[in-house]
């Protein structure tokens, strides 16, 4: 049986990469339907994933300083 | 009529130059550098105008320039970089959550409504500061693995771990951090407790 510590892991690694071998993703499957802590945490670890992937199209109100417009339109001539 | 107005350089800085300095500025965390690579953008663009492919979109041409100065950026400041310590790792946190064998010793708390908090611009700016509180490397992998969706392979190459799995596990361990600083900054804005 493998530790919270472990699956949490394993979980993170399941998101990026089907990699995992399948005796490891049967364990990662039984461990979060019988743990809740764990669920939870990887519950989170989707909304982060989410998170990450919306960042591009939220943070609209970054924008280049009206001096570093200047220097860049200076040198684009 | 909307190609060739597309096709004006000149405007490309107006148009564009925000969409670039924020794809940027996420993924090099100093602005100084972005703005750099926003220039160098637009100046190779100039120069390279002829290999514009008019089917793709001009922002999508632009950011496809970006990220390869976004890369060699990456490989250049890479090698200064010291290799991830413990520290950086995370472990103090690790060993708060789990005891020696593993077990959870802190009992999680439910975040709130985690959709609704992306409309939210206050939201961002945590999350900002949750992303600056990362070591470069970490940063680094986790934008490489979750935004850009770069192969295990490529990250290790990029950002000179030995072997696949400590990418992994560095970026298990990226998420705790940014996932307890979320919690603690935004959805509880306290500590767990046991």
């Amino acid at each position: 049986m493998l530790s919270c510590q472990k699956i949490i892991e394993l979980a993170s690694t399941r998101l990026n990469s089907s990699k995992l071998p399948n005796h490891q993703k049967m364990e990662l499957t039984v461990h979060l339907w019988m743990c809740k802590t764990c669920r939870r945490y990887v519950g989170q670890l989707n909304s982060l994933q989410k998170f990450a992937k919306n960042i591009d199209q939220y943070n609209s109100k970054i924008t280049l300083s009206p001096e570093a417009r200047k220097r860049i339109q200076k040198k684009l001539g | 009529m909307t190609s060739m107005l597309a096709l004006d350089p000149k405007t490309w800085l107006h148009e564009y130059g925000d969409v670039l300095y924020r794809y940027a500025l996420i993924r090099v965390r100093t602005q100084d550098i972005a703005e750099d690579l926003v220039q160098e953008t637009l100046l190779s663009a100039l120069q390279g105008l002829k290999k514009f492919n008019q089917k793709s979109s001009v922002q999508s041409w632009l950011i496809g320039i970006l990220k390869h100065k976004i890369m060699d950026y990456y490989r250049k400041s890479q090698r200064e970089l010291p290799l991830l310590t413990e520290k950086e790792l995370g472990d103090d946190l690790l060993h708060q959550q789990f005891d020696e064998k593993g077990h959870w010793q802190v009992s999680l708390r439910a975040w709130a409504s985690p959709e609704k908090s992306m409309d939210d611009e206050q939201f961002w700016e945590v999350f900002y500061q949750c992303q600056a509180g990362l070591s470069d490397t970490m940063a680094r992998l986790f934008i490489l693995q979750v935004l850009d969706g770069r192969s295990t392979k490529e990250c290790c190459q990029i950002l000179n771990f030995k072997t696949e799995n400590q990418v992994w596990i560095a970026l298990s361990r990226t998420r705790m951090k940014l996932r307890h600083c979320l919690t603690a900054h935004w959805f509880n804005q306290g500590e767990e407790g046991c």
